[in-house]
């Protein structure tokens, strides 16, 4: 075995997470495990949580404020599960390295596991909630087609933004606390900002623009035409998408590199 | 070719600087932005950690690492370990690597300790099933017995070592580094470790260890480096290197001693561990603080550490010595000035808690695996009993509830241990023993029969200060509540084990505070009254059977 000066390239962060793999998976696993510890249903809260989600937005939106939309259950759960998974991600990840401080700058642990850790246990999550989607989908007489073999795709382009995010982020919050506080404000007005709740049809066209050039509500479009419209996504939205997610991967991970043995002072 | 010694470690043009970052811990937002109006955020100040490091360490050799706190010893060793990468040179290691760098970092503390050992295993590159096969051995050698399934943070800093100590050296690894810590622990595990790495030595793998002790580094170490402000000043045989660090570290404390010390006069604490409680109290109280120069010398070989003596200008400045009453009078008493004050204070202690304390009966030196160890205490009643022939169950039945017609006189018992303190008071210039008697009964003094808790220490130094009143007058005021609640090191091994109380014992002494049914803990098990004695028996008739010869019991 070889040190030599820190290699921050993306490359290297694949070639460590083959190293890990093992403890990448006990990590995730125990992820799975604690989120559910103590409760009576346990693991039913997979599939409960995307149904009362539903229920609720289904409720507000569906028979309250009435968007309009045919089917509304089978289209706000195409985009809220993905949502879901891409916020809850985001919640866990920004504090990531703070709360793993104990293996942060004083031990071999690898700290790019921490991010990428709940970017993975949502993950499972989020395809666990699948089986609930196709139920929902097939019971209000949808169908469900050809545009389901691009959905891994998707989520490996999804998994792939916000883990580049969260290396900016979660690297950010060590030096800076707030960040853990404002990000929730930022997650509940790109909410809003995105279209889950209501159609991309109604917005006005002047800022159409602004609001569909965002690339998680292109992601999120995205589940919504496989499972909802059953057509095929905008492959060069979700291309460059994918670019973009891959350049935040190698910034991200380089400035997580960067400051990595810096963080541990910060902990 | 001649087979030479392979490099197991090879460090070349090492250079490793950290840049202080103008952004202060824990900055709010709004403090980043004044700092960025004003441009403070970005510092090009170094430091130059390592400063051009290179040494190679051959296979199966072991370098100690020595150097004032500062020198670059950690970072040095992070970065053989690869938690820091070198800005310049190259470090190459050949063979697996196994580091122990620091105690509680890398134990997330809402994990048990089983789990955490498997994340530790996994760090190191080793699969699920590896991990299994070694996690039996991890648990056996890490003493740690049912707690292993407890949450770590539990655990007191002795078992959290074991358990980190456990896991490193389950993978036998080619090289093993070790960052200081051995200095946490009890005894018989610090032996236990020591045994482990000349162990490892004597099977040719490489070991790099920090340490303060020098002891340590004469008697395991091939080769020893001494490390100064980031550069080698000294690389070789041990015994050049530390004479070497000797001389320069007694120069170092001749210029610098005067100019960062004021003429405080000096207070010493003589003693065993209750005595470098005392010493922790007084040094937290700040007015003491600002008067004395609190200085702990301790009367017995702790493991892991120096001989410590004290310095020679701290016995000329010594106004007060605070001398614990025991076997081994304090032996610099003719070095220290006419004025000095000697206050003498009692160990205080309780034997009546373990009735019927006796010596190890069979005398054996090694470590029987018993969790409470090589026999501490002894019971004359169960020994009896064992010489009878009586089976392990009527033994057990008859200890809990027969012995009063063994004509155990608890009441002549209590009016011994007390007359025993009482001797003990005689010898000091503070007496103990009728608090302890009186308070006692309404609240646990106690942790075992030699362990008192805070609030008898807290007792303790304010009889000292009251004592010394006529060396300072403003001792009167020393408040010394103000130190309540500040934990010490070593706090929690006094508080660690938990002694069960006979029944009777609890009654005849009229402890209102006491409960049988509450499960106690002892050296990292949690007990029943009942299982406790089970064990304790179990032992005893099977070195009986082991034809162990019986001491007769007075």
């Amino acid at each position: 075995m070889i040190l030599q000066a820190a290699n921050p390239a993306a490359p290297f962060l694949a070639r460590k997470l083959y190293r890990y793999r093992w403890l990448l998976y006990e990590l995730v696993s125990r992820d799975l495990k604690l989120r559910y510890r103590g409760s009576v249903l346990g693991f039913a809260w997979t599939l409960l949580n995307p149904l009362l989600f539903m229920a609720v937005y289904a409720l507000v939106f569906g028979v309250y404020l009435r968007i309009g939309v045919r089917n509304f259950p089978v289209f706000l759960l195409s985009g809220i599960m993905a949502w879901g998974w891409f916020v809850s991600a985001m919640q866990s990840g920004t504090s990531s390295i703070v709360d793993g401080r104990m293996y942060v700058g004083k031990t071999v642990f690898p700290a790019e596991l921490l991010v990428i850790v709940p970017v993975l246990s949502n993950c499972v999550n989020f395809v666990l909630s699948l089986p609930f989607l196709v139920a929902i989908v097939f019971a209000y007489h949808q169908h469900l087609g050809l545009p389901l073999i691009l959905l891994p795709v998707i989520m490996i382009i999804q998994a792939l933004l916000t883990v580049g995010l969260l290396f900016f982020v979660a690297t950010l919050n060590v030096f800076f606390r707030d960040l853990q506080q404002l990000i929730q404000y930022l997650l509940m007005l790109l909410f809003f900002l995105v279209p889950i709740v209501y159609s991309a049809n109604v917005i006005p066209q002047s800022a159409r623009q602004f609001v569909l050039g965002d690339p998680i509500a292109v992601i999120i479009m995205a589940y919504q035409h496989i499972f909802y419209y059953n057509t095929f996504p905008n492959l060069a939205g979700l291309g460059l998408v994918f670019v973009l997610a891959i350049v935040l991967v190698i910034t991200g991970y380089a400035t997580f590199a960067h400051y990595r043995e810096m963080l541990g002072e910060y902990l | 070719m001649t087979p030479r010694a392979i490099a197991a470690i090879s460090v070349a043009n090492v250079v490793k600087r950290f840049r202080y970052l103008g952004i202060a811990k824990q900055t709010t937002l709004k403090e980043l932005f004044v700092k960025t109006v004003r441009g403070q955020t970005h510092s090009r100040r170094t430091i130059e950690a390592i400063a051009g490091v290179s040494f190679s360490v051959p296979a199966g050799k072991a370098l100690g690492i020595v150097g004032r706190n500062g020198s670059g010893k950690t970072t040095l060793l992070r970065m053989l370990a690869g938690v820091y990468a070198p800005d310049e040179g190259r470090i190459a290691i050949s063979g697996s690597l196994a580091p122990l760098l620091s105690l509680a970092a890398g134990f997330h503390p809402d994990l048990t300790g089983r789990e955490n050992a498997r994340i530790e295993l996994m760090v190191l590159g080793y699969s699920p099933k590896q991990i299994q096969e070694r996690m039996d051995q991890i648990v056996t050698f890490a003493e740690v017995g049912d707690l292993i399934d407890a949450p770590v943070r539990t655990y007191s800093s002795g078992m959290m070592m074991r358990l980190a100590f456990a896991a490193a050296i389950s993978v036998d690894p080619d090289v093993l580094l070790l960052d200081e810590v051995l200095a946490v622990g009890d005894a018989p595990f610090a032996e236990k470790c020591l045994r482990c790495i000349d162990d490892f030595r004597a099977r040719g793998k490489t070991i790099v260890l920090v340490t303060h002790s020098m002891e340590m580094v004469r008697e395991r170490c091939d080769l020893v480096m001494w490390l100064d402000q980031g550069k080698i000043m000294a690389f070789g045989e041990p015994d050049m290197v530390l004479d070497a660090y000797r001389k320069a570290m007694a120069a170092t404390k001749e210029l610098e001693r005067p100019a960062k010390r004021p003429a405080l006069r000096t207070a010493i604490v003589y003693g065993n561990c209750q005595a470098e409680a005392l010493s922790n109290i007084l040094k937290k109280d700040e007015l003491f603080g600002s008067l004395f120069r609190v200085v702990y010398c301790h009367n017995y070989d702790a493991p892991g550490q120096d001989r410590n003596l004290p310095a020679s200008e701290d016995l000329s400045a010594c106004a007060l010595l605070f001398s614990q009453h025991g076997p081994e009078p304090f032996a610099f008493a003719d070095r220290l000035p006419k004025e000095c004050l000697t206050v003498r204070f009692p160990s205080v202690d309780f034997n009546l808690l373990w009735p019927f304390h006796c010596i190890n009966p069979y005398n054996k030196p090694q470590l029987p695996e018993l969790p409470w160890g090589p026999f501490p205490y002894g019971d004359r009643i169960i020994l009896d009993c064992i010489e009878k022939g009586m089976a392990p169950d009527d033994i057990l039945e008859y200890y809990l509830n027969g012995w009063a017609q063994y004509k155990v006189d608890l009441k002549h018992i209590t009016r011994l241990d007390q007359a025993r303190l009482e001797a003990r008071d005689g010898h000091c210039d503070i007496e103990m023993t009728s608090w302890v008697m009186e308070r006692f009964r309404s609240q646990r003094l106690f942790w075992t029969i030699n362990h008192p808790t805070q609030t008898v220490l807290r007792e303790v130094v304010q009889r000292l200060l009251n004592a010394s009143v006529s060396v300072e007058p403003a001792l009167l005021e020393v408040d010394i509540e103000k130190t309540q609640g500040v934990l010490f090191p070593n706090w929690e091994q006094l508080g660690m084990i938990n002694i069960p109380i006979h029944p009777n014992v609890a009654e005849e002494l009229r402890l209102t505070w006491y409960d049988i049914n509450r499960p106690f803990s002892s050296c990292g098990r949690t007990y029943s009254y009942e299982q406790y004695f089970r064990e304790m028996i179990d032992y005893c008739v099977s070195e009986r059977a082991a034809g162990a010869p019986v001491a007769a019991s007075a």
